[in-house]
């Protein structure tokens, strides 16, 4: 079952398309990254899905039902950290978190006290009082102060310093391992990759890859750096090992894919050094991220 | 409805609804005390050039031609300070969340709560409309307490003077009522509550132009303020029911105008 789908979901702002088609499939229990530079329509989406903004095409479903009839019966199994979160900076974060709770039924008391105490937050003070990052926190809380079945996260570990940033992987894991749906937005490919088992791409507005971290392992890039014995005869490279430099003996090359083919190839020629590196993630990304990369790699 | 949201309308308007009506109670208490030291020389000020105009654009009518101690008591409830009043608490409430909390960018947590957009705007209305009750009746009060205090050389018929707080609730209703549509049409709260206060100081100023200028004597029924003419009211021969109709047919029509489109809007990042 997926916690978010979306079909053709489109959203324009007067002429402006802000998404564009955006078949979304979020599988209930992952941990999923939505991963796009900044204006990419990550923000977009997430409002559509909570019921802030209405698509102008297409559907949008959370947790079975419909995002803009269904908003406040789903918002009760949703727990959401927005991009640039604010507060009524004359409250106390308890305040806040009571008020927050107050609204959805009050259960949250124990809860709310165990991650303070996990993010190492003090609740009484006034939120005016707080820095960028106690406000994140106090957030962070918020969202998961109810234990929903879905997470929404954009952009959280902005103004988190790196300790508080494990300590929030450490609690979106366990929410994930209690069956718990999180959607992690970031512009940061090496925190998705971190974390998250199943990653979703866009750019411009459009949803150009949707896939298990693993199998976009796959299909990364490798770099391969050949040393051949001189003088030596060598068969034809398979196909897909794309030639960067030739000289004399050494070749630089790049391969993407399972390496079984380019061993058993190497394994026919004499060869004195080989150094294959692992897949490199980052390069796939800013393949995606560009417009000839992600041109060249948009799937039906 | 939500009795939390309503709760915290409250915490944030408290102060307002509960130290303004008190301000207006004394400030009446007072006018009464002034305006029982002069009887004599307040009906020849009355007739005076400026004066009579701005009473009559005030009051509805010639405060002179009919001046007796209940007359000059419906000034308590057409100061400008009355006004300005029960123009400020619909302006700050109604666009506290209809606008405000989109605009500081609070509202996405707001909205992202199990309640419905017009849970949320219901809940906001009832302490503005609960702030209108005290409000209205805080000069009848202060009036009321006055008289006890500072009797006048004639009695004074409350009972008449008592209707004005339907009339001058129907004109905190309609404001309260357009101000909500127009918080949830723009999106900053300035804005809003520039259109509102122009739109009433427009109002304003074409009621008194028009008891200066009777060609434009058409135009001052576009405003809420035409709607509003205490001295005419407490006449036995007049009947208020027009009056309040108009205000609250325009008060409930903008105030549904404002919930449909508060939850039909879109919120984008603040």
């Amino acid at each position: 079952m997926d916690a978010i789908r979306t079909h053709d979901l489109s959203k324009s702002y007067d002429a402006k398309l802000a998404l564009a088609g955006v078949n979304l499939r979020v599988p209930a229990g992952s941990l999923f990254g939505f991963l796009g530079p900044n204006g990419a329509g990550k923000t977009t989406t997430i409002r559509i899905l909570l019921g802030l903004l209405r698509a102008s095409d297409g559907t949008a479903e959370v947790l079975g039902r419909d995002a803009w009839q269904q908003g406040p019966a789903l918002r009760a199994d949703v727990g959401y950290l927005p991009g640039d979160v604010r507060f009524h900076e004359h409250m106390t974060g308890r305040a806040t978190l009571r008020f927050l709770d107050a609204v959805r039924g009050g259960r949250s008391g124990p809860e709310i006290e165990r991650l303070a105490r996990r993010l190492d937050l003090e609740l009484d003070r006034r939120i005016r009082d707080y820095s960028r990052g106690m406000k994140q926190k106090l957030g962070l809380i918020q969202a998961l102060m109810h234990r929903p079945r879905l997470i929404i996260l954009d952009e959280p570990t902005t103004a988190l310093d790196p300790l508080v940033r494990q300590t929030l992987y450490e609690l979106l894991r366990e929410a994930q391992g209690a069956g718990r749906t999180v959607l992690f937005s970031s512009h940061t490919l090496s925190e998705v990759a971190e974390l998250c088992d199943r990653v979703a791409i866009l750019r411009d507005g459009l949803l150009i890859e949707q896939d298990r971290i693993a199998t976009l392992r796959e299909r990364a890039v490798r770099h391969v750096e050949v040393r051949f014995r001189a003088g030596t005869a060598r068969p034809p490279a398979p196909a897909g090992l794309r030639c960067a430099t030739r000289e004399d003996e050494r070749l630089s090359a790049t391969w993407v894919g399972t390496v079984q083919p380019l061993l058993a190839w190497l394994a026919t020629c004499a060869v004195e050094d080989v150094t294959i590196g692992a897949p490199n993630l980052e390069d796939l990304f800013l393949a995606y991220y560009s417009t000839a990369g992600a041109a060249a790699e948009v799937r039906p | 409805m939500s009795v939390a949201v309503a709760v915290r309308t409250w915490r944030d308007s408290w102060r307002l609804v509960v130290l303004l009506p008190l301000a207006i109670v004394v400030f009446e208490l007072l006018l009464v005390r002034a305006l029982g030291e002069m009887p004599a020389e307040a009906a020849a000020w009355l007739d005076r050039p400026f004066f009579k105009p701005f009473l009559r654009m005030l009051l509805g009518a010639d405060l002179a031609e009919s001046f007796t101690a209940t007359g000059l008591m419906t000034l308590g409830f057409a100061h400008p300070f009355l006004f300005a009043v029960t123009w400020i608490v619909p302006l700050t409430i109604c666009t506290r969340v209809t606008v405000g909390e989109m605009e500081r960018g609070t509202a996405d947590l707001l909205l992202t709560l199990p309640l419905s957009r017009a849970a949320i705007y219901i809940s906001t209305s009832v302490i503005w409309a609960l702030a209108g009750l005290a409000l209205c009746a805080a000069p009848f009060l202060g009036v009321w307490l006055g008289l006890r205090l500072f009797p006048l050389w004639e009695p004074v018929d409350l009972g008449r003077l008592r209707i004005l707080i339907v009339n001058l609730l129907a004109l905190y209703l309609s404001i309260g009522g357009v101000t909500m549509l127009v918080g949830s049409i723009v999106s900053r709260r300035g804005a809003a509550i520039a259109v509102v206060l122009t739109g009433l100081l427009a109002s304003f100023l074409l009621n008194y132009l028009a008891t200066l200028w009777a060609a434009i004597e058409w135009l001052a029924m576009f405003g809420p303020l035409h709607y509003y003419k205490p001295l005419q009211c407490i006449r036995p021969d007049h009947s208020l029911s027009q009056d309040v109709a108009a205000l609250a047919t325009v008060g409930l029509l903008a105030y549904l105008g404002g919930l449909w489109r508060f939850c039909h809007r879109d919120v984008p990042a603040a």
